[in-house]
């Protein structure tokens, strides 16, 4: 089981609830899993079977640098975050570029 | 000041010379200003004088017809930007905030928007040419703080713009229950009860504290030379911290695919995180294709002030709840950031940041983005961090005060430590917090006694969570030992030396074998910006994994010439190669063979690392405060930081000397004057005052190294948390030198001294 | 910048003739450090530059002794302050001169250059004024002579005529126990424009002050001379009485603006501060009592 911890403006979704225990070994089966859980939260983080653009999602308290994909251990924390990259991340217009 | 490393090091935490060095102290490192190409036309930009205008006609008939002028460009000549006329705060349309920040489409939102831009044959012909430009303005009523712009019945800058919920700090959720004027988004950051810790507090404090706009203030301003030839391919020589962020911005503000921009780096003069977004590179672009002729453009100084990101002003409350013992109960915030006219000030990373130092069990910070008739703020060098913690460092002091316990105990009683969690619920893990606060305890600053009057020190902490991403880097070893190191990361802080140390290490050469280079977009993998603090961190894997790659090929190649199996074939740490029987290779030796043995050598890696060590600062510094006069000055200085491992100490003592500086100046002299009007008065380095050489001490650093378990080298970021502390110590010096609390900075002398002076 | 004529002068005449041809367009070039950027900025019109760093009188230093000091207007701070006579018998100058810009402004700013921009805020004008310096002026009508403290007449404007301009500054040698001081307020240690200066001298006789003139800029249109301190210091030693006398007089007559720089309580308050500061530096030096310019 996996703890997801709810940011405070999602937890209305949740029953109020901070923290939610699901299943999934990577965060994408977290997330699906999450949704029935807290309806509607799966369409608010994922867009066309990605990750939303900005959203950064976090493992043990580590940025997930492969997204969706990111593996997750066993009693793992997950944590919806705000970006915290800084200089590195305040670009306008970053979400989604046409690489 | 360097605390003993944890592991033997050859060249990782000596100080090896700038390989960019010479070329820049002699003048010959090429700038964007030193680009100069055949046939190339120099272009200007002209700009609003108000604040708020309805763009109602350009008329540039008597422009044109100046000889030399070749062509005149407003936002219409622009692709038009997709959304260009949905609602803008319910599309959260981040591209068309982004062409109209660039140039303004059918209104001015600040005093210094870019309105129109020309290319002639001289620079002189382009500014005579300016003034013949002649645009009729409908003048709009500016909103010009924060309160003013979320007032009731404020008048919306955006008028279709609503309140939205954020998920994260770029993630626009649901419109909000609470629609404030000019308010793009609210984020809020909660764990615990925050209720249950006010109602466990024996004291509560509360207090409102505001910050001005300051600008990073690199002394190379913006500039950018664009060629769009023929083909329909697109050049651009510029300045900039993210070459690929660039040619990104120029793709979707042009409409071009990635494949046919090319961006050129040139070395650049500071950035502090003003150099990301595009201001004029997409009208160099334009201009070039109107006139096909390589079109150069720079910005004069005024324009930097005038029409480029500084950091937010801010407004921002905290209350806090403890025990008589000092423990935390509760820890809650208000936070107002402007972000200029369009949103995305980094409020959110000030609610992240600010309690972070401390353990608290139950936290809120409400983080609202303000739109203003100011400019679009860009990222400044931890952005965001500077006024939350300027707010709840000043706080703390007051609540020490009035505990009657040290303000430097009160914040170890409190230290947040292995397990501790943030506001954002994550758990920290190996941070150097509790030592860095130790470290300050023990210090010569701190155990020092303060004599004379009018003085007072004062302490703060900081907090910044440093960034990982994308970085490429490839390695080519040369036939006489030496390696070429090509990075996508450029270079501002002595990244070229922390890289080519870093490698150095792996390979187990010499600094000076390896000659690092920073290539252009079309040479390398996509690479972030040089920014967040990341650069020797990411960019630092990157290279260590190209130089594994070495190894392991080198490895096989010995095994190859002395006809032995690869497993037997040990690549060393000191740089030798050894196989059985007593065999070895140095690198310079193998490397001399490669070419008659099956060819060169490459290594290269492409990486996206996790874990990224946040990083925690203490300052200390004591003041002077004339009593006459109010003017503080700032008499000694210390800054103290868990740096991971210091690569090179030399340039992590100045990224903490210089972000320590560029918070000194928001504490005391920097900041954006606006008359009623919203026109902005002080847009030159006379009257935005940063600090001088003269204006402040030698910064004594202490380096505290806790190396980053999610490191090769144990890197931690350290650019941004030095800029972090520096506004709340400096204002706690104050208080205990006059008795007065600043809680609003600039605490300039005309400020400081109405406080000082008997009421009229 | 603008597109603009230069010619370099080697004769006061011929300087003369050159400004007179170029009319109301045509501008003396002394070290260029306000003139070069407002051409830039173009905040003033300008057709012709004329150099006067080639007129012999212009770049002149002397300070012979007993005869005062006849400083060529487009002398450079760098070269008055490394000259030793002037460093000892006109302190308050160097205090202005080595304050002007930073090294490298001052490698070209002038003291003439200084009072012909005419600037409110101005370091090198209260000095002179303190000092009872006259500017030498050169002009078709021949030379004139006018005090420096008549020579302002408002931001930006002075007394010379078309085709006029300042050869030379002429200050009287220092009376026997005398001693002035220059002191202004910047937020910063360097690279400011003052948000009040001040200048004081004194001259005592007997243990009286005999002579007192105190001059305080960046706080009205010109620098303003204030006469009610130096009468509330003559006549009588010099006390904690006299000189709180003095810096009340200075408040009471300045007529600050508010602006980015500063706001009027400020200068009103500041102007007191270094008048008090100015005035006992001064009467240091009038018992030859070293005051370094910048400590
Ligand atoms: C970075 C910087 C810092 C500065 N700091 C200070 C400061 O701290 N304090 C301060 O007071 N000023 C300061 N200044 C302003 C300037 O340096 C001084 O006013 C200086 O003394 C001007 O002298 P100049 O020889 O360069 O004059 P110029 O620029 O050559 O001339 C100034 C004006 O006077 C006219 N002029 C010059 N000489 C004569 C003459 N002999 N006869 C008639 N007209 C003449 C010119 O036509 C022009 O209008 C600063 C300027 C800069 C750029």
């Amino acid at each position: 089981m996996a703890t997801v911890f709810i940011p405070a403006s999602l937890r209305r979704l949740c029953g109020d609830r901070h923290s939610v225990e699901v299943e999934g070994a990577t965060l994408r089966q977290v997330i699906e899993n999450l949704d029935p859980e807290c309806p509607g939260i799966h369409a608010l983080i994922v867009e066309e079977g990605m990750l939303r653009p900005g959203i950064q999602l976090a493992v043990n308290g580590s940025t997930a640098a492969t997204g969706l994909l990111r593996e997750v251990p066993a009693d793992a924390e997950v944590q919806i975050l705000p970006a915290m990259s800084g200089g590195a991340g305040e670009a306008p217009g970053r979400g989604a570029p046409p690489r | 000041m360097v605390a003993p490393a944890k592991k033997p090091y050859r060249v990782v935490g000596s100080r090896p010379v700038r390989p960019d060095g010479t070329d820049k102290v002699t003048g010959r490192a090429n700038y964007g200003a030193d680009i100069r190409l055949p046939g190339m036309l120099y272009g200007r930009v002209l700009r609003s004088p108000h604040a708020h205008a309805r763009i109602v006609r350009i008329d540039a008939a008597k422009a044109l017809a100046l000889p030399g002028v070749k062509a005149v460009i407003t936002q219409a000549d622009f692709p038009a930007a997709e959304d260009a006329i949905t609602d803008l705060g319910e599309t959260a349309s981040n591209l068309k905030w982004l062409v109209d920040n660039v140039l303004a489409s059918d209104r001015a939102l600040y005093h210094g928007h870019a309105v129109a831009a020309l290319a002639a044959t001289d620079p002189h012909v382009a500014e005579d040419a300016l003034a013949l430009i002649e645009v009729e303005y409908e003048e709009l009523p500016p909103v010009l703080s924060v309160h003013e712009a979320m007032a009731e019945g404020a008048p919306r800058v955006h008028p279709n713009m609503h309140t939205v919920e954020m998920l994260a700090r770029f993630s626009p959720g649901p419109r909000s229950e609470h629609d404030i004027p000019n308010a793009a988004s609210h984020l809020r950051l909660e764990i615990g009860d925050l209720d249950q810790g006010f109602a466990e507090a024996e004291v509560v404090i509360e207090r409102e504290y505001e910050t001005g706009t300051a600008h990073q203030g690199y002394i190379e301003p913006h500039n950018g030379t664009a060629l769009w030839n023929e083909s329909g391919e697109l050049t651009v020589w510029l300045s900039t911290q993210g070459p690929f962020m660039m040619r990104d911005q120029l793709a979707r503000v042009l409409k071009l695919p990635v494949s046919k921009i090319r961006v050129i780096p040139m070395e650049i003069g500071g950035g502090f995180g003003g150099k990301i977004p595009v201001y004029m590179e997409p009208m160099a672009a334009v201009l070039s294709k109107k006139t096909g002729r390589p079109v150069k453009m720079i910005m004069q100084r005024d324009e930097v002030l005038f029409g480029t990101g500084p950091t937010s002003a801010t407004y921002v409350r905290v209350k806090l709840g403890a025990k008589r013992d000092g423990t935390l109960t509760a820890a809650e915030a208000y936070l107002a950031y402007e972000a200029g006219a369009y949103p995305g000030s980094p409020v959110g990373a000030g609610g992240m940041c600010m309690f972070s130092p401390y353990s608290v069990p139950n936290q809120r910070a409400d983080c609202y983005d303000v739109i203003v008739n100011k400019p679009k703020v860009s990222a400044y060098r931890a952005p965001g961090a500077p006024a939350g913690s300027f707010a709840m460092e000043s706080t703390l002091d007051e609540l020490a005060e009035q505990l009657d316990i040290d303000p430097l105990e009160l914040r170890q009683r409190n230290a947040a430590v292995d397990g501790t969690r943030r506001i954002d619920g994550a758990a920290f893990q190996s941070i150097g917090n509790e030592a860095v606060m130790r470290a300050a305890a023990e210090s010569p600053h701190w155990n020092s006694e303060l004599q004379g009057e009018n003085r007072g020190r004062g302490i703060a902490m900081g907090y910044w969570g440093n960034g990982g991403l994308e970085s490429s880097a490839y390695a080519t070893v040369n036939r006489d030992g030496t390696v070429g190191l090509v990075l996508g990361s450029v270079d501002i802080g002595g990244q070229r030396a922390a890289l080519a140390m870093q490698i150095a290490e792996t390979l187990g050469i010499d600094y000076e074998q390896v000659k690092p280079i920073v290539v252009d977009t079309d040479s390398i993998g996509f690479t972030a910006v040089t920014g967040g603090s990341r650069t020797t961190f990411a960019t630092g894997w990157a290279v260590h994994e190209a130089g594994l790659e070495i190894r392991r090929e080198l490895e096989a190649r010995a095994a190859r010439i002395w006809e032995v199996d690869a497993s037997l074939v040990h690549y060393d740490d000191d740089g030798v190669i050894r196989g059985p029987e007593d065999r070895s290779f140095t690198f310079r030796e193998i490397a001399g063979q490669l070419h008659r043995t099956g060819g060169t050598v490459q290594g290269k890696a492409d990486v996206m690392p996790e874990g990224t060590g946040p990083a925690f600062a203490c300052h200390i510094v004591d003041v002077e405060v004339d009593p006459d006069t109010a003017k503080v000055e700032v008499l000694r200085y210390t800054a103290i930081q868990d740096v991971g491992t210091a690569i090179h100490p030399d340039y992590v003592e100045g990224q903490i000397q210089g972000g320590a500086v560029q918070g000194i100046g928001m504490a005391l002299t920097e900041e954006y004057v606006y008359d009623d009007q919203g026109r902005l008065r002080n847009a030159s380095l006379l009257d935005y005052r940063m600090p001088t050489t003269l204006d402040v001490p030698q910064i004594d650093t202490i380096l505290v190294e806790e190396p980053n378990p999610g490191h090769p080298y144990g890197v931690r970021g350290v650019g941004e948390v030095p800029i972090v502390p520096p506004l709340a110590a400096v204002a706690n010096a104050i208080h205990q030198a006059t008795g007065v609390r600043t809680r609003r900075l600039p605490a300039s002398p005309r400020v400081l001294l109405e406080e000082l002076l008997p009421e009229e | 910048m603008q597109d603009l004529r230069y010619a370099r002068a080697s004769s006061v005449a011929e300087a003369a003739r050159l400004l007179a041809d170029g009319g109301p367009t045509a501008r003396v070039l002394a070290g260029g450090t306000d003139v070069i950027v407002q051409a830039r900025e173009r905040t003033r019109q300008i057709t012709l530059f004329v150099d006067i760093k080639g007129i012999p009188e212009a770049v002149d230093l002397r300070a012979a002794n007993g005869e005062g000091l006849t400083l060529g207007a487009a002398t450079p701070c760098h070269q008055i302050y490394g000259d030793a006579a002037v460093t000892s018998s006109y302190p308050a100058l160097i205090d202005a001169a080595s304050l002007i810009g930073g090294t490298a402004i001052q490698g070209r700013a002038s003291f003439g250059g200084n009072l012909c921009n005419s600037s409110p805020a101005a370091d090198g004008v209260p000095p002179l004024i303190a000092l009872g310096a006259s500017a030498l002026i050169a002009g078709p009508g021949g030379e004139r002579r006018v005090p420096v403290a008549r020579f302002t007449t408002g931001p930006g404007q002075n007394v010379l005529e078309e085709g006029e301009f300042v050869v030379a500054l002429e200050v009287p040698a220092p009376a026997p126990a005398s001693g002035a001081r220059f002191l202004r307020f910047i937020p910063r240690n360097e690279m400011d424009i003052a948000v009040v200066n001040v200048a004081s001298s004194l001259r005592f006789d007997g243990g009286e002050v005999v002579e007192a003139c105190v001059v305080v800029g960046a706080a009205a249109p010109t620098a303003l001379v204030v006469e009610a301190a130096g009468e509330a210091l003559v006549g009588s030693p010099l006390s904690e009485e006299s000189i709180a006398a003095a810096a009340a007089a200075a408040r009471d007559a300045v007529r600050p603006i508010d602006d980015m720089r500063g706001s009027i309580r400020q200068r009103r308050h500041l102007a007191g501060v270094l008048t008090e500061r100015t005035l006992r530096d001064a009467a240091r030096r009038a018992r030859g009592e070293e005051v370094v310019s910048h400590p």
